[in-house]
């Protein structure tokens, strides 16, 4: 694992969110397996990617996180503390020290604010300062996300994507958080803006010592920030590692397609499109055995029979662990 | 999907000014509205002009028909016409306004707690609405009327005050009327709570009664204003027809519905004495509803059509 | 669909069970009660009276027995008596629950009649002139006090013009059925033009709404002609919701019948709860009530056949379309 000690652990980490009939007695009708035995630790200042494709449940691990939803089983622990069983004002103590940032910069602005009242909130919420020491800390850290002071009476409406995405930034790190999880915070932005808004993100870690949980469907927009990856597929998680030793050499059939999808500077125009066949797996009702095994090049009769457990091999780098039944024989180089 | 996603406010106040203005009816009602109110709540005035008051009684001029005296005649008792129905409609106007506002606030309350925490709740009152909804209303309001505040264990002194037929009817009306707006409320407030604007603040640690106020009673102000507006009519409506069987208002204290309790029986002989209370409620009604209409346009008019 | 139906019905049966506690309740909280009528009916009884009085009819036990007593004897078909009209509640009932369905029955054809017609009208001729005189029709017809109405229909065609009958069902002595028709004519009348304008911009809307549909359209493309487009294509569609509208309306309706019922002296189901509240009658007014709240939750629950019947996409059974 890598070094210092650890901020947040995930242990056994599972939720489903149960499907149930409108009104006073509604029916069962099954259950969404999100996240299943999710096991995770992130070391202050560490940056941690999680990336997998849509509806593997990287936002319900983010939401977890948050505190937006409460797990069905397992344990998050802030700096040791269950954060899911701890009392009320721990609860919020530890919500001021971990922040998130959303996907869409318009969605997560309330319509009806002012950029300046948006970077204030979390202030308000925990009673921070007076007046004048709120706007002294909301101008300061305007300016740290780049934005212009005359800008900040305006509405997010006002603002264009890369610019709301930098108010949404602001407003969780008015509080210098320990922890800023970031949901898909750059696929709604333009190309263009997308490395402005990573450069932000780095520019703020290195100013405040943050540790980060990005969240992202794109490995390749990831490799530059993040110290290690997760990978999740089907709501667990099938590998993780240090983020170099993961493009070198990743020990999973999953990932290595995740990592020919990305495309590669240098090498000419986007050559190797070798996409996934197949779909995404049903959460409803997820496949037996390895749950990739319906999709998997080099499925093998055990595939479908035994799901495997994530372990790490003799000769990996430390703390690159792959859940694949083969880990041992695959080497990406 | 209804004001919530309105764009801010600097612009659109004046864009949904705009939308307004077009609504020629609606704004002729804000006009004649103004000038019933003025013209109800000034009754003092005239009064001190005209040298009498409302409750003058004159049996020497019973009946009499419209003179420089009083304006639209006597009634029954010799007492001023006009200066009965401008007291009346100070009584009628605050009903409505009043009661339907008392209403808004119950509704607003119930149904942002039911919509934003959701569950059993929540469910509870869509059944309870539903129920209340398939209820014959009016015989039920009169019987509410007309029960005995003494059983319900009300000290006489409030029991028997004058005004109190007027606190009765308020919060009679009220106890029925919050159902539209809480079903309204609920329903944005539940697809309010799902954005991610609300996500964001429950992340920062904001408590709920916080969210609710700060995020998503903002975005519900037009949809409730619209209700609200549609509301006072029905509400005048309902107290003049109490206030009619006896019910409501109870006189001495004018309304325009008890006004015409009397002048039924005198149909036959002093037909007008009917006609002008019944003709100002129906113009006051007519008046909230186009200016609900036209407020409705301006302000949300993405809505889909809902029913007053 | 058979389950969906005894779900509903075992909810409005919820329904009026809670009601009848309801209305138990509040009748125990009307001014007097029967044996204080009778004390000042007869200065002679004396306290000690009364007080045998109320241990015999029951009256000096706790409301939830005296309701469960009610219910027993309801439940084995003695609804009580009536003080006011000296005779079993059932019969006084009967004959004005018939006379009100006549009442509400032909109003609220007529009603629906006109809404549709001149629903549709206004819809084809969306913002015309046609289309700005329905609406404005509509929400005066909104915004009437039907007692006004009442009393301004009585002023006009009972006193000033002489045509109609102001009050009853039949001329003294009796008449034939045009006699009766006549007396019918004015309240009909009055709660028809009271209650078609909310549902005439209902079915505006709902049509408005339907006519801009994709179908529609490819219809219109196709070359069909607009009757065709409107009555073919489109009315199905935009009945549906306006059905559900209609019959959750009955309350209105039954409330409307109330005051017109009352003013016009027609001995309905409305008139006989008024007389029963204001006479003190309990057992009558409870019954009364009781009724009404039935009939509009029945009109409730065929309101949501006809929804189901009507709309092919909805299957209550969940294995269906």
């Amino acid at each position: 694992m890598s070094g210092g000690p650890a901020l947040i652990e995930v242990e056994g980490l599972t939720k489903r969110f149960e499907l149930r009939d409108p009104g006073l007695f509604g029916r069962s009708r099954g259950a969404v397996h999100a996240l299943t035995d999710v096991d995770l630790r992130i070391a202050r200042g560490e940056t941690l990617a999680v990336v997998g494709e849509s509806g593997c449940g990287k936002s319900t691990l983010a939401k977890c996180l948050a505190q937006l939803h409460a797990p069905t089983a397992g344990a998050i622990r802030f700096e040791g503390e269950d954060i899911f069983r701890a009392p009320g004002p721990a609860r919020k103590a530890i919500r001021r020290r971990v922040q998130m940032v959303f996907q869409d910069p318009f969605g997560s602005l309330n319509p009806r604010m002012t950029a300046a009242e948006i970077i204030a909130e979390p202030l308000l919420i925990h009673r921070i300062g007076d007046a004048s020491e709120r706007n002294r800390r909301t101008a300061e850290t305007a300016s740290r996300v780049g934005l212009r002071a005359g800008d900040l009476g305006r509405y997010p409406h006002e603002f264009s994507g890369g610019q709301r995405q930098r108010i949404a930034i602001a407003r969780a790190a008015i509080l210098e958080p320990d922890l800023i999880i970031a949901d898909e915070p750059l696929s709604a932005l333009d190309v263009s803006v997308q490395s402005q808004i990573l450069n932000l993100f780095m520019e703020l870690r290195r100013q405040s010592g943050l540790t980060y949980v990005f969240i992202s469907h794109d490995l390749g927009a990831v490799r530059h920030i993040a110290d290690r990856i997760a990978v999740l597929y089907s709501g667990r998680i099938v590998e993780a590692g240090p983020a170099e030793t993961l493009f070198a050499a990743s020990r999973h059939p999953y990932t290595q397609s995740l990592i020919e999808a990305v495309p590669r500077p240098g090498a000419g125009k986007r050559l190797q499109w070798k996409t996934l066949g197949g779909d995404p797996p049903s959460a409803i009702d997820p496949p037996g055995g390895c749950a990739f095994h319906p999709r998997c090049p080099k499925v093998r009769d055990i595939c479908r029979r035994e799901r495997p457990r994530p372990a790490v091999q003799p000769d990996s780098a430390p703390g690159h662990a792959s859940a694949c039944h083969f880990a041992e024989e695959l080497n990406a180089t | 999907m209804t004001a919530a996603a309105a764009a801010a406010p600097a612009s659109s106040a004046r864009h949904a000014w705009r939308r307004f203005a077009r609504h020629r009816l609606a704004v002729a009602s804000v006009l004649v509205l103004a000038l019933l109110c003025l013209l109800a709540f000034s009754a003092p005035l005239f009064e001190l002009a005209l040298g009498t008051d409302s409750e003058r009684v004159n049996l020497f001029s019973r009946l009499a028909p419209p003179s420089a005296q009083a304006l639209l005649g006597t009634d029954e008792l010799g007492r001023d016409m006009f200066l009965r129905l401008l007291e009346g409609g100070q009584v009628s106007l605050l009903v409505g306004l009043t009661a339907a506002v008392a209403a808004a606030v119950i509704g607003t309350f119930i149904g942002l707690v039911a919509g934003y925490f959701g569950g059993r709740f929540d469910a509870f009152l869509m059944r309870f609405t539903d129920g209340i909804i398939a209820l014959p209303l009016l015989p039920l309001l009169i019987v509410l009327a007309a029960i005995d505040l003494d059983k319900l264990g009300i000290p006489a002194a409030i029991a028997n005050s004058e005004n109190i037929s007027l606190y009765r009817i308020i919060l009679i009306v009220a106890l029925v009327g919050w159902t539209t707006v809480a079903r309204l409320v609920r329903g944005a407030a539940l697809s309010i709570r799902e954005r991610e604007y609300v996500q964001a603040a429950k992340v920062q640690g904001a408590g709920s009664w916080r969210i609710m106020r700060v995020h998503i009673l903002p975005n519900l102000i037009s949809p409730i204003i619209v209700a609200t507006t549609l509301s006072v009519g029905n509400i005048i409506l309902l107290e003049s027809v109490l206030s009619f069987l006896g019910l409501g208002i109870q006189p001495p204290i004018p309304s325009w519905g008890n006004l015409l309790t009397n002048a039924q029986a005198l149909i036959s002989t002093a037909p007008l004495l009917a006609f002008y209370p019944g003709f100002l409620i129906l113009l006051t009604v007519l008046a909230f509803n186009f200016l609900g209409d036209g407020l409705q346009d301006a302000l949300d008019p993405r809505a889909v059509r809902r029913r007053a | 669909m058979a389950r969906y139906l005894l779900d509903r019905m075992v909810q409005s049966v919820a329904v009026l069970a809670i009601m009848s506690v309801v209305i138990f309740w509040l009748m125990g909280l009307m001014p007097g009660d029967p044996i204080d009528l009778m004390i000042s009916a007869d200065p002679r009884l004396t306290p000690e009276d009364a007080a045998r009085l109320r241990e015999l009819h029951g009256l000096d036990l706790p409301i939830s027995e005296r309701y469960l007593n009610w219910l027993t004897a309801a439940l084995s078909g003695n609804l009580g008596f009536s003080r006011l009209f000296a005779m079993p509640v059932l019969k006084a009932v009967l004959p004005a629950l018939g006379n009100t369905v006549l009442l509400l029955g032909i109003s609220f054809v007529l009603a629906v009649a006109i809404a549709f017609l001149s629903g549709i009208a206004a819809a084809m001729n969306q913002h015309r002139k046609l289309d700005y005189a329905i609406n404005l029709l509509a929400f005066a017809a909104i915004s009437i006090p039907s007692f006004w109405l009442a009393l301004m229909m009585i002023s006009l065609f009972s006193v000033t013009l002489g045509w109609l009958p102001a009050s009853g069902t039949e001329s003294v002595g009796g008449g034939g059925f045009l006699d009766k028709a006549r007396f019918l004519v004015l309240p009909v009348l009055t709660l028809t033009i009271v209650s078609f304008g909310s549902h005439t911009r209902f079915v505006r809307a709902s049509m408005i709404e339907t006519l801009r549909q994709d179908y529609i359209r490819t219809a219109r493309a196709k070359g069909a002609g607009e009757g065709r487009v409107v009555f073919r294509h489109a009315l199905r569609n935009a009945l549906i919701p306006v059905v559900t509208i209609l019959a959750l309306d009955f309350g209105f309706l039954f409330s409307g019948a109330l005051i017109i019922e009352t003013i016009f002296a027609y001995p309905g189901m409305g008139k006989l709860i008024f007389d029963a509240i204001m006479g003190n009658d309990y057992n009558l007014a409870l019954v009364t009530l009781l009724f009404a709240t039935a009939l509009t939750l029945f009109c409730n629950l065929a309101a949501d056949l006809a929804y189901a019947w009507l709309d092919p996409r909805i299957s209550y059974t969940g294995d269906g379309a």
